[in-house]
């Protein structure tokens, strides 16, 4: 067994189970341990974590190394750190995959500092490209138009990961592999940092009350096109009259006309909608990542150049305010 | 409450420029803007202040003597006072880098009790430098919090997290990274533009803060660009041309039922 220079994933656990970014991330480091004939080993800070260990194999871990303390059962940054340093500091990993959350993102931060290492964020591909265990990290840069390739010169190779960009292994309950127990030192830190409350979002609790965009059948969407926060309204109530979640792109937040809540793009919410209306939108590749699990993707402007084209199914070279009144004759919902 | 505000100037155009032969952000002619998270940072410390019934806000800034157009707007909502550190070996620095050079101008700065930065910088788009930082100076981490107010030594925020809004409290010092939804930005007071106008910040260098050469810029980075590519094309769709927009959007429909696609 030889966890050293392997493929290792941060396995964050949300409620106690592994979240799903999780699931995807060891999906991914399954392909690239496969590739490079390496071990794939889950990494999982927490209290009684037995179970879940099982569930980390399941989904395609070799190994799992546990961290298992009290003071581990909630996420905080500093004692995190210290607790997952001393792992790489044993383990010599060749690289960590560590989900893009709000907490993987504080981890990812911080072991970068700690330990002097680089760190790439929000990669949306990586990749074995030599003969050598250098990774290829792939990530959106100048906000969007382009990719960037980039190495981490040090070791173990540190990355955070965006989420709903790969997917997870079914679950195979039969799949064998280590469960391996590490003895946590705290350093002597005691947790500081305390959550209050938590309340869960009101659609996400429930979905049948609200069309969101990550449940709707149909989304419309509205893009620098519509010139302003009024034309935005006008591509909103639309959304509204036909049952449709309304997105927007990444310039109408940067405007403050529309909250980041609604954005759709690889900063904002991935969608997987059966047909996406992208009205104005030029189409930017943040945006088009954004909407890479569309089934049909409709759009409406003006510049028959613009990049939405290339993605679209269907394009439609005109003023998307022309077009709103037929879109909500031929798309209403017939009662 | 001394309160350290980390800012950054950006290029103020959303479609930046790339030169196509050094893959390096065409900079010249684009106008810096202040980050625009970062008002909300100086907005978030302004009021985290005046709860704790007083105290300094102090603007930090790494970038080019240019930098200092940014920093004054800061000052004009209310920030006390502000230090440039602005060293041509910093050029090229990454995350790793960076962090390093805040975190030793905020140890300079000296019993600070609350690092406030903006989530993200827009064109580096990392949002890295909060936790980089609040690692190299022991201190906790807020992150991403929609709303911030202090009181008994401990500053409170919420956030989005884990599919909802998370309640969250740390006891200072602490590093804050603020969301643009966080608040509303006062409007600047004659007092605030007249102190614009006449602040003079200090300029820090390398040796200032005691960070050897080799430690910043490229030497000092744990992160190498290679390449720059174009996203992969997607297969060419339909377009429809119709008489107009709503004879284009019929047929579109049209389509689309044949198809059962709605």
């Amino acid at each position: 067994m030889t966890e050293k220079n392997s493929v290792w994933v941060f396995v964050e656990l949300v409620a106690g189970k592994p979240s799903q970014l999780s699931l995807e991330l060891l999906g991914k480091g399954r392909e690239l341990a496969d590739e490079k004939k390496k071990q794939l080993v889950g990494l999982l800070l927490g209290d009684n974590l037995q179970e879940v260990a099982k569930q980390v194999i399941g989904y395609g871990a070799d190994t799992v190394v546990c961290c298992q303390n009290p003071a581990l059962a909630a996420f905080e940054g500093r004692i995190y750190t210290k607790v997952v340093e001393d792992i790489l500091k044993k383990y010599d990993p060749n690289v960590l995959l560590i989900g893009g959350s709000a907490n993987g993102r504080e981890l990812g931060g911080r072991l970068s500092a700690q330990m002097n290492l680089g760190l790439v964020a929000d990669c949306v591909d990586c990749m074995y490209e030599s003969e050598n265990d250098d990774i290829t990290w792939v990530r959106p840069a100048y906000t969007g138009k382009l990719f960037v390739k980039i190495f981490t010169t040090t070791r173990p190779q540190l990355a955070t990961i965006s989420d709903k960009i790969f997917r997870g292994n079914a679950f195979d309950a039969g799949r064998q592999g280590a469960v391996v127990e590490e003895a946590v030192d705290l350093g002597g830190m005691t947790g500081s940092q305390k959550i209050l409350g938590f309340a869960e979002d009101v659609a996400a609790e429930n979905p049948a009350l609200e069309v969101t965009l990550e449940n709707a059948d149909i989304i419309v969407s509205a893009g620098r096109g519509v010139g302003s926060k009024e034309g935005m309204e006008q591509v909103r109530a639309l959304a509204k009259s036909i049952g449709a979640a309304f997105g927007v792109s990444k310039p109408l937040v940067d405007e403050g006309w529309a909250p980041h809540d609604w954005q759709v793009g690889v900063t904002g919410k991935k969608v997987a909608p059966k047909v996406y209306i992208a009205l104005g939108i030029s189409g930017a590749i943040q945006h088009q990542l954004g909407i890479k699990e569309a089934k049909v993707v409709v759009a409406v402007n003006t510049d028959k150049d613009a990049p939405i084209f290339q993605r679209a199914n269907y394009g439609i070279v005109g003023d998307l305010f022309k077009a709103i009144p037929e879109i909500e004759k031929q798309f209403k919902p017939k009662v | 409450m001394k309160i350290v505000v980390l800012v950054k100037q950006v290029p103020a155009v959303s479609n930046v420029q790339l030169d196509p032969v050094t893959h390096n952000l065409v900079r010249t002619g684009a106008p810096g803007m202040l980050n625009p998270a970062d008002l909300h940072a100086v907005e978030a410390a302004l009021q985290v202040k005046e709860q704790a019934g007083g105290g300094t806000v102090t603007i930090l800034c790494m970038g080019s003597p240019a930098a200092t157009d940014v920093m004054r707007e800061c000052i004009a909502v209310g920030a006390n006072d502000g230090v440039l550190v602005c060293d041509g070996g910093v050029r090229g620095s990454d995350t790793l880098a960076t962090g390093q050079v805040l975190a030793k101008a905020i140890e300079k700065i000296g019993q600070v009790d609350a690092v406030f930065t903006g989530k993200k910088s827009l064109d580096g788009d990392t949002g890295q430098i909060p936790p980089a930082v609040a690692q190299r100076l022991g201190m906790n981490l807020l992150s991403y919090v929609e709303s911030v107010s202090f009181a008994d030594g401990k500053i409170k925020a919420t956030r989005k997290n884990n599919g909802g809004v998370e309640t969250i409290e740390a006891p200072t010092p602490v590093v804050v990274s603020v969301m643009e939804t966080a608040n509303k930005v006062r409007t600047p007071n004659l007092k605030g533009k007249m102190n614009a106008k006449k602040v003079v910040f200090p300029v820090w260098t390398l040796a200032d803060i005691a960070l050897a050469p080799e430690k910043v810029g490229a030497s000092g980075s744990g992160t190498k660009v290679t390449e720059l590519f174009e996203p992969p094309k997607h297969e060419q769709g339909i377009i429809i041309s119709g008489a107009d927009e709503a004879a284009a959007v019929r047929e579109l429909a049209d389509t689309l039922r044949s198809k059962k696609v709605i």
